[in-house]
């Protein structure tokens, strides 16, 4: 459940819906599971909202 | 992904100047994925084009009320899906459009000069990647990234409930996430050996 959150959560930061609240979600979420940093990595680097 | 104040500067020059120029471009801009769009719901690549023209047509007779439209990618496409369903119930069909047998094909906007920042064999990845999405899902994520159309209004023009949209981008961007991981996995394991 916490990693489909992360998901709806970085979807949400990359296409501009993203809250302040779930924000703060995501890094909380980020810092909890270090592991999912290098999922995040990859779509900021490849699929930010500015490059495409 | 088309750049909302280009749009906006197109909309003004069209709707304060009668810019033919930029009615064209407006027309160049958004008619491939207007028809893909339309070709999805009515499967008929014709009626796609007339209905699309038409909805042109209409834009130009009514450029006067233009500046007044707050988004008019949203605005485009909620006409076209209008008389898409308009035509349905012209017809014989009297279908209703069921967003599960919608199977867009939209016409890759990858192309755009600003995207060189990013490699060829990357874009090649998410596109393969959003090819093997499921259908719904492909066609709420080209709206969402290619289209810049929000969440609310994606839920409003495929008659959906914001949360489906939600869940349909994040299962997107799992998928997308998971194969560029996966396949940087595969060329890592292949480069050693």
């Amino acid at each position: 459940m916490t990693i489909d959150r992360f998901w709806e959560l970085l979807s949400k930061k990359h296409c501009g819906e993203v809250s302040t609240g779930e924000l703060n979600e995501l890094e909380e979420l980020l810092r909890v599971h270090p592991e999912w940093k290098k999922a995040a990595h990859l779509i900021r680097l490849k699929f930010s909202i500015n490059s495409f | 992904m088309k750049k909302p104040e280009n749009i906006r500067l197109l909309q003004q020059a069209i709707a304060c100047f009668d810019d033919t120029q930029a009615y064209k471009q407006l027309f160049l801009l958004f008619y491939p994925s207007l028809v893909h769009f339309a070709v999805s719901i009515i499967k008929s690549k014709e009626s796609a084009e007339e209905i699309v023209s038409d909805v042109f047509i209409k834009i130009w007779e009514k450029r006067q009320h233009l500046e007044k439209v707050e988004n008019l990618s949203f605005y485009l496409f909620t006409a076209v899906k209008n008389r898409c369903i308009n035509q349905f119930n012209d017809t014989k069909y009297k279908a209703e459009i069921n967003i599960n047998d919608i199977t867009v094909e939209f016409k890759s906007l990858y192309h755009d000069p600003e995207q060189k920042m990013i490699s060829a064999e990357a874009i090649r990845q998410i596109q393969e990647a959003i090819g093997e999405l499921p259908p719904r899902c492909r066609l709420i994520f080209k709206l969402v990234k290619e289209e810049g159309l929000k969440y609310k209004e994606v839920a409003e023009l495929l008659q959906l409930s914001i949360k489906t949209v939600e869940n349909q981008m994040s299962l997107a961007f799992k998928k997308i996430g998971t194969a560029i991981d996966f396949k940087l996995h595969q060329l890592a394991v292949f480069s050693k050996n």
